[in-house]
């Protein structure tokens, strides 16, 4: 058993589970707890119970999409999503992920606006594809976006790059 | 009326005729959009998925631009909205927080910048009445239901500008440009967001749901707000051939302007037969 991972997100994204009463609300209005091998309000008690490793396997801190729906509805106001956030944080600290396609999608992400300031859609993609092995998917698509301006070659560049790169440094 | 604009990514790219009609649009009722210089993106998904505290001060800097230009700020893309809020917020209740912000820009962060939806600053500011004053050609074979998506009034502590589970702004603003909005009980639910790439499968389940939803209305669009959600809608429809369009396409084509075309040649499923429809009807 990990002691202390209860205490640890708690510390971490100051929000209480224990203020949960397992009402279900969450996961009843969750558009994609039928994906999640764990529900949010199952997520919930497995930080009560300490489950640490379950919790940071599992694919539903990867797959909340941070609908908000949850935390709207909760009658506890738990704020899931950010617990979410807070979870994701730990797992990828430790090099952990069910959903590894995920977790890449979104550091390619980050490695463009820390390059540019902005995101480049097109570099993103085609790093994507590199990455998570998926070369072939989506080809008429992204051709289709290109013939009609949506995707462009080069990237749009922030002038203030150092304040940026600050920015990037400053949290890491 | 003035504003600061943040167009976010997308409507320079995915988004392009979200961008383009928003400029016309606002131009034509009278809002002035001043481009915040400089702007970063605000992080999108990936930015509160891998580092909450790299959103914030991502937004941060964003508030911070659009504070030296001493304007309130409108938004079009419900996600930027969201993360701009957020970090707005979050600053306003951590000192932390704002130190590291202030440190890095050099700047002073006053909490004064108040950031608005697009839909909410033409809703509010210019007002169902005035737009059915300036109503040229009133759309009346458009059958269409608004979609909000997630993000425009979520969570609800956090003062939105239109009820969170039966918005209604949009569907005033499509009845004033004279289109038959039709009801139905999906006006909020999720689009898919981020996982449109690593996740397609399960956009493309939710996606389906919302056409045959909205088709199941009567309606033979979809209207949308934001960047992100019109992108899913049309990407992942699995060749349903659903028309998805942004309210401020639908306004410019109420409001007669002509440029409208330009905008509805950038989707990827086709609007023509729409349209068509529209002038005999
Ligand atoms: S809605 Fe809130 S209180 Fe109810 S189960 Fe979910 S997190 Fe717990
Ligand atoms: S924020 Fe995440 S957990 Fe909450 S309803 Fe949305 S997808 Fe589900």
């Amino acid at each position: 058993m990990n002691k202390g991972f209860a205490l640890q997100v708690t510390e971490k994204s100051h929000e209480n589970v224990n203020k949960c009463l397992q009402c279900l609300k969450c996961t009843s209005g969750c558009p994609i707890a039928s994906w999640m091998d764990y529900k949010p309000n199952q997520i919930n008690r497995m930080i009560q119970m300490e489950g640490k490793t379950k919790v940071l396997n599992s694919s539903t801190i990867w797959l909340c999409v941070g609908c908000q729906t949850c935390v709207t509805r909760c009658p506890m106001k738990i704020d899931i999503p950010h617990l979410m956030d807070t979870l994701r944080e730990i797992a990828v600290a430790e090099n952990i992920s069910k959903e590894p396609n995920i977790t890449i999608f979104h550091q390619l992400f980050l490695n463009s606006v820390k390059k540019w300031g902005r995101v480049h859609e097109l570099e993103l993609i085609g790093l994507y594809k590199l990455k998570s092995g998926q070369l072939f998917a989506d080809m008429q698509l992204g051709q289709q976006m290109f013939m009609k301006g949506k995707l462009k070659l080069l990237p749009e560049i922030v002038k203030d790059k150092k304040g940026i790169k600050e920015i990037f440094k400053k949290v890491k | 009326m003035k504003f600061s604009y943040y167009p976010g990514c997308s409507l320079h790219s995915t988004g392009k005729e979200y961008g383009e009609s928003t400029q016309a649009v606002c131009q034509a009722l009278g809002i002035e959009l001043v481009e915040i210089p400089d702007w970063n993106c605000c992080g999108a998904s990936a930015g509160h998925s891998l580092n909450h505290d790299l959103a914030v001060q991502l937004s941060g800097r964003n508030l911070l631009l659009a504070q030296k230009q001493g304007l309130d700020i409108a938004v079009p893309c419900s996600a930027c909205y969201h993360n701009l809020r957020q970090a707005d917020e979050e600053l306003k209740a951590s000192t932390d927080k704002r130190r590291e912000l202030e440190q890095v820009t050099e700047m002073q962060f006053t909490g004064r910048v108040q950031t608005r939806h697009l839909l909410d600053v033409i809703y509010h500011e210019v007002g169902v009445d005035n737009i059915r004053k300036l109503v040229k050609k009133p759309l009346q074979g458009l059958k269409a239901v608004a979609y909000y998506g997630c993000l425009i009034t979520r969570p609800s502590h956090k003062d939105g500008f239109d009820s969170v589970e039966q918005p209604q702004s949009m569907d005033n603003l499509l009845d004033a440009c004279g289109c038959k909005v039709m009801k139905w009980s999906y006006k909020t639910d999720c689009c898919g967001a981020g996982l449109s790439l690593p996740q397609d499968k399960i956009v493309v389940e939710l996606v389906t749901k919302l056409i045959n939803m909205a088709r199941q209305s009567g309606a033979e669009c979809i209207i949308t707000a934001c960047p992100m959600c019109q992108a899913n809608l049309e990407m992942r429809q699995d060749g349903a051939n659903f028309p998805v369009l942004y309210f401020t396409e639908v306004l410019g084509m109420a409001l007669g302007m002509k440029d409208t075309q330009g905008w509805l040649n950038k989707h990827l499923v086709s609007t023509n037969e729409l349209v068509g429809k529209m002038k005999i009807g």
